[in-house]
């Protein structure tokens, strides 16, 4: 177990990395969704969705193609950050975030969208500034679609492998992240060690889940 | 400063609907705004609210310009606060909470109440700890209104703020209501299907009817055109001014002195003798006799002259216009009634009158 240890410290930083980051993307994305009333509105949440359906390996190989140290945006990160984004821990940072992000905004725009207008009518009429009544109510009011978004977002990236293998490859302690150390001790047939890594990512997805749905119950709907 | 005004030219397209016409409405006093459902009258609150932005409003308090062509002051900033028919109260957030949210936002400049005046004339001290989504609509109308008054408003705006009120509780805040928000100066906008609310709050009446803002006039005249209070809400009534003489503790009822005719009513005990008082009367709570009846429960009975009488086509009731100690009322009675006692203009007839609401004067 403790030769895992690496990859399970990696994999939990990737995860609240991730969710953190979908966060600040995610809250304004879905906002966005929630409020906008353009005509590509659907073309907008369909590419948001898209993770959803698309192998892994697509946008595995598209990211690969973009973190190349030869095309703009991987060129561009090796003159800023010194680094390629291929086989790093940021370059799994981005990846996550793409493969993820549905897992934030969808719960976010829905809880948003639920909130309605009525409550922010009442709080610019009160004096609150749209900034201030999105903080003060509808952030508030949200606050399931919040932790659900939150909790999905992290188990959900705890759980990619697909990504990550082709982004990130398998360097231990760079990128080797539980999902894949658990596919290496297949390979290798050490099935202990799979059997450990396999509970262990069943137990921690089954934990937060429950932990959601709890948190859910405690805090019923309060929009309405 | 009577002379500060609400300028409104509206231009309001959206959808099917419309509201267009404008209006000069005083900065003083309450002003009811009175039409049928779907008329434009909550329109008219959001659109004076900050709360709908469509282009071709023109909206001006005093010398401020809130809203014209491309300009427009955004609800936040306006400090016109609007207490929705269905209250919204904050659910996240306690009673407290929400009577604080109006106050941390408040701008110096306001009016309106200190908090424990504000709990006092609302009552709301065994709700300030209450979760607001155990409310009874009535309690939640109270906070609304609370809420309001504690944003530091310059006018308030009133959209059926008071139909979830019990009527008990009603009929004792809105005169005293009526008295506060001229002590503080505080002009509001009420809109009402209630011509009993309009009669004991407002000073003027806006009718608003199929979308188009009709002509501002004095609350009285409202009251008394047939164009106004009886085809609009079909609660005809008037206006009898008295003075309180008196109170009776044992029977919870006030005397009240109309020239020199007493009649006694429940519910007034808050207000002091001497004071000069307005009654409210819808034309459908009198009856009209002859000649002293006895056996009645109707205990209050001014002698009257008929003025006129006016029918009411294609229904079953006509209005009977009576002069009473140089004052007027209007009796809605069935054309039946009116024929079976042949009733004529200069009769002499005894009106009898079962409920009433006060309205303080305002000076």
């Amino acid at each position: 177990m403790s030769e895992s240890l690496p990859a399970i410290l990696l994999t939990v930083q990737l995860a609240l990395v991730t969710t953190l980051i979908l966060f600040v993307i995610g809250t304004p994305l879905a906002w966005w969704l929630a409020n906008t009333r353009t005509r590509f509105k659907p073309i907008v949440e369909a590419v948001t969705a898209l993770p959803l359906v698309l192998p892994p390996t697509v946008i595995g190989f598209y990211l690969l193609i973009l973190f190349n140290p030869g095309s703009a945006i991987g060129g561009l990160w090796v003159r800023l950050a010194g680094d390629t984004l291929a086989f790093s821990l940021s370059g799994l940072v981005i990846a996550s975030v793409i493969y993820s992000l549905p897992f934030m905004v969808q719960p976010l725009q829905t809880a948003f969208e639920r909130v309605g207008q009525a409550p922010r009518d009442a709080a610019a009429s009160l004096g609150a500034s749209p900034l201030d009544a999105f903080v003060s109510v509808v952030m508030p009011l949200s606050l399931r679609g919040f932790i659900t978004a939150g909790g999905l977002s992290f188990i959900h990236t705890v759980g990619e492998f697909g990504v990550v293998l082709m982004v990130g490859g398998n360097i231990p302690g760079r990128t080797r992240v539980v999902s894949i150390a658990l596919y290496d001790h297949v390979e290798t047939l050490d099935y202990a060690s799979a059997h450990a890594l396999a509970l262990g990512l069943v137990a921690a997805s089954l934990s937060v889940l429950v932990a959601v749905f709890l948190i859910n119950r405690r805090y019923p709907v309060h929009a309405g | 400063m009577p002379d500060r005004t609400l300028d409104i030219d509206l231009d309001h397209r959206r959808g099917g609907f419309s509201l267009t016409g404008r209006a000069s409405l005083p900065l003083s006093g309450v002003t009811g705004i009175a039409g049928p459902n779907g008329a434009g009258k909550t329109s008219l609150l959001r659109v004076i609210a900050g709360l709908d932005r469509t282009r071709g409003n023109t909206i001006r308090f005093d010398s401020e310009t809130w809203q014209y062509d491309t300009a427009f002051l955004p609800a936040h900033r306006r400090r016109a606060p609007l207490v929705f028919q269905d209250s919204r109260l904050f659910t996240h957030l306690s009673v407290t909470g929400n009577l604080d949210y109006a106050g941390r936002r408040a701008a110096p400049g306001g009016h309106g109440p200190d908090r424990a005046e504000l709990i006092d004339l609302l009552q709301l001290a065994p709700l300030m700890a209450r979760r607001t989504a155990d409310l009874s609509g009535g309690e939640r109308q109270r906070v609304a209104l609370g809420r309001a008054l504690s944003a530091g408003p310059r006018l308030l705006l009133l959209d059926e703020a008071f139909s979830a009120l019990d009527a008990g509780f009603r009929q004792n805040l809105l005169p005293v209501l009526r008295e506060r928000l001229t002590h503080w100066q505080l002009p509001a906008l009420v809109v009402s299907h209630s011509a009993r609310e309009l009669a004991v709050m407002a000073d003027h009446v806006l009718p608003v009817e199929n979308g188009r803002v009709g002509t501002l006039c004095p609350r009285d005249a409202w009251l008394a055109g047939s164009e106004g209070a009886g085809d609009t809400t079909g609660e005809p009534g008037a206006v009898l001014t008295g003075r309180i003489t008196g109170h009776d503790a044992r029977l919870h009822l006030t005397d009240l002195h109309i020239g020199e005719h007493r009649i006694a009513l429940p519910g007034l005990t808050g207000l002091s003798v001497g004071r000069e008082a307005r009654l409210y009367v819808p034309a459908r709570d009198i009856t009209l006799a002859l000649d002293a009846v006895d056996g009645l429960s109707v205990r209050n009975r001014l002698p009257a002259t008929v003025a006129a009488i006016t029918d009411r086509p294609d229904t079953a009731w006509c209005d009977v216009e009576l002069e009473v100690a140089r004052q007027r009322l209007c009796a809605r009675i069935t054309r039946a009634a009116a024929e079976a006692l042949s009733l004529k203009p200069g009769d002499t007839v005894i009106a009898l009158i079962k409920s009433a609401s006060l309205a303080p004067r305002q000076d």
